[in-house]
């Protein structure tokens, strides 16, 4: 008796490994194939390739200051070269990008900025794909006053000025690379993204497996949880990986402005070299250049990945 | 359509008013201070407690509201702390400087940005994949996504200091002797440019009707540039504006340089996407030149999520051009916004965003009802139109 009780339970627990296995398997299989897709597309490549640059940079930055730049002349906010006179001065031996106005190693101030944009990017990526497909979901499956109601946040979010913002927010806080992009994920995502996953969700809705879900009995959540959502999150990641320019950009301009007390930004560097060109006609193209570059890749990165995503989420884009 | 129209008006003005009651307590009570604070070190402090009088900021808060609440009501915006004691700027003058300059460069920008990039999008889409259509679409991301400032920073080093061939401010030999206002001759030249858009869109839809053939973009855009340009002449303001015209076609190429490349390749997935469509090999079946099929059959399908995007994007277009203003000194809506807020200059600030507000109702009931003309299944398909609209 005892023992056929617990061969029954053995079996449950194998099927139930067999079973997660198989799904395992699957996920293998489709994860391959989506791969596959997306690397016959080259700019999605190029962009990964942009991305693992980027994380190399980021990871690079303490390792080097640990180990091979002296802190003294290479600490990316109050380094001084006293080898070297006059600053700025252009690429050399020891300072591979030269050095900007005030003294500072340039590749340092740029492998420096690049964690900070990492974590506000994906903080503000991240939050705008849960806000918008919550967003979309519920006001496409629901309808009626929580879809009035929610339509009516989406317009209020739009018309959120982005100087505004700008403003109460380098006023009062000392914000956070992950506030800022908490920030600006709620405001995209509850804006332009949620117009578009909203729209996205009700060609869904109406689809007729998710009759068939409703006349099999299915909940609410559940419907939404199991059948409408899965379907919502391709072009999920797709607003995920947009949002990033923007809120590159943003990050950027703030500290273009000095409004967010991050110190260490690509925008801000833009700014000193600005300021130095007011002083004096000497430009610092040493220190523009690269700092603008790394702006534009890093987003172009992302905008690539999410072309490349967008064709795997959509067939039909495929090949173009 | 008549009951859509009133409802999205209805539904428009209501958000706008709650957050501008949002606005009115956030910028008062989360910005640490008020306005008079921003002065206190020139002043002591009966002098500060006099001005807070002077200004109406003694009085608590929802008082204020109200009292601005009130004069709403009966049209008139409140004036400007700025200039406070005398006769201070209207809310209203301010505006009549700031909005026309925003439109003029960037609602001109928007409309030649859209242009451009639905013409380059639709003609590289059709061409196919090849170097042209390859190196157009790389250039347009590598636009997209520059970083504005930078972008200002090597049109002013390249088109003012290196070659000359824009100036960066006015003119102020020209201006000492003239009239008029910088100001008023802006807010002519906004007129006049929606007088002529507006004589052209009617000269266009006539002649379609008696010639029944397509009005040649090219012609519609040199003769609206010749009215523009004529009316300039016949109120005898010519010098003036082509100064005007001059400084702002910096601020507007680097708009339109930065905002061409979305629409360009949101149209080119559209055109992509449309271009295999049934009715499009029926047209090619019936023997239509490739230029109708294109323009006529490709075009008129795939600019919907063209215009959908502009819808969304319009309001941040308005007040998000303010990297542009900022870098290149242009005085929009974005910059004037960005330091009434950090003046605490509350009325400006509500004025800036009533008008913001408006203007981005406004153009998206225009926006919805030509998306309802041109797509036949908005116009019949509830379902569509909660999708669409």
């Amino acid at each position: 008796m005892i023992e056929s009780d617990s061969q029954v339970h053995v079996d449950g627990t194998m099927e139930k490994l067999s079973r997660y296995w198989a799904w395992l398997n699957n996920l293998r299989r489709r994860s391959l194939e989506a791969w596959s897709i997306f690397a016959q597309n080259r700019l999605a490549v190029l962009g990964v390739v942009l991305i693992l640059i980027y994380t190399v940079m980021a990871i690079a930055h303490p390792i080097l200051l640990a180990t091979v730049w002296p802190k003294v002349t290479y600490d990316p906010q109050v380094g001084f070269d006293m080898a070297i006179y006059p600053h700025p001065s252009p690429p050399s031996a020891t300072h591979l990008l030269g050095t900007d106005t005030l003294g500072r190693d340039v590749l340092s101030m740029l492998l420096a900025a690049t964690t900070p944009t990492y974590i506000m990017a994906l903080t503000a990526a991240i939050t705008t794909a849960i806000v918008s497909t919550v967003i979309g979901a519920a006001s496409s499956f629901l309808g009626g006053t929580v879809d009035a109601m929610l339509t009516h946040l989406t317009n209020l979010a739009l018309l959120i000025p982005a100087p505004l913002v700008m403003v109460v927010i380098g006023g009062t806080i000392d914000i956070s690379p992950v506030q800022f992009g908490l920030m600006y994920g709620l405001i995209a995502g509850a804006g332009g993204a949620a117009i578009i996953m909203r729209s996205q969700a009700l060609s869904i809705v109406n689809k007729q497996f998710i009759e068939a879900a409703r006349v099999a009995g299915g909940g609410k959540l559940h419907i939404i949880l199991h059948h409408l959502t899965p379907n919502m999150l391709p072009l999920a990641a797709v607003q995920m990986l947009l949002t990033v320019t923007g809120a590159v950009f943003a990050f950027g301009f703030s500290a273009f402005l000095g409004l967010s007390r991050t110190r260490l930004n690509w925008g801000s560097m833009i700014y000193s070299g600005f300021v130095y060109q007011g002083l004096s006609t000497t430009i610092t193209w040493n220190l523009l250049i690269p700092a603008a570059l790394a702006i534009s890749f890093f987003s172009a990165a992302f905008y690539f990945i999410a072309r490349g995503v967008h064709e795997v989420a959509e067939p039909r884009l495929r090949g173009r | 359509m008549i009951r859509f129209i009133i409802r999205r008006l209805l539904s428009g003005l209501l958000v706008l008013f709650l957050f501008q009651t949002a606005v009115f307590f956030i910028v008062q009570i989360i910005l640490p201070g008020d306005f008079v604070s921003h002065l206190i070190l020139g002043l002591t402090l009966s002098e500060a407690q006099e001005m807070r009088e002077a200004i109406g900021l003694d009085q608590p808060l929802w008082e204020q509201y109200l009292a601005w609440l009130m004069s709403l009501l009966q049209g008139d915006l409140g004036r400007s702390y700025t200039w406070f004691g005398g006769s201070g700027a209207s809310v209203v003058s301010i505006l009549k400087s700031v909005v026309p300059a925003s439109i003029l460069v960037f609602g001109l920008g928007t409309l030649i940005a859209f242009m451009i990039g639905q013409w380059l999008g639709k003609v590289t889409a059709w061409q196919g994949p090849g170097f042209v259509s390859g190196s157009v679409t790389f250039g347009a991301i590598a636009l997209y996504t520059s970083f504005p400032p930078w972008l200002a920073f090597l049109m002013i080093y390249f088109l003012v200091n290196r070659f000359g061939l824009l100036p960066r401010f006015f003119d102020n030999s020209l201006w000492m002797r003239a009239e008029l206002s910088v100001d008023e001759v802006m807010l002519a030249m906004t007129y006049t440019l929606i007088f002529a858009f507006v004589n052209m869109l009617i000269i266009r839809a006539i002649y379609q009707l008696l010639m029944r053939r397509a009005f040649p973009s090219v012609v519609f855009v040199a003769l609206l540039i010749a009215m523009w340009v004529g009316t300039w002449q016949w109120m005898g303001i010519f010098p003036y504006a082509l100064n005007i015209a001059q400084v702002a076609a910096l601020p507007l190429l680097a708009f339109v340089l930065l905002s061409f490349g979305e629409i360009l390749l949101i149209m080119r997935a559209s055109v992509l996407d449309t271009m295999h469509e049934p009715y499009i090999v029926t047209a090619r079946a019936k023997g239509l030149p490739d230029r109708v099929v294109r323009d006529r059959h490709v075009t008129r399908n795939a600019i919907l999520p063209v215009i959908s995007a502009l819808l969304i994007r319009l309001p941040i277009l308005l007040t998000g051009a303010v990297m542009i203003e900022q870098s290149l000194n242009w005085e929009g809506i974005g910059t004037t916004l960005f330091f009434a807020v950090g003046r605490q200059d509350i009325f400006v600030v509500m004025g800036l965003i009533l008008v913001i507000g408006v203007i981005s109702i406004v153009t998206r009931i225009i926006l919805d009802i030509t998306h309802a003309a041109l797509d036949p299944r908005i116009r019949y398909d509830t379902t569509a139109q909660r999708q669409y609209l």
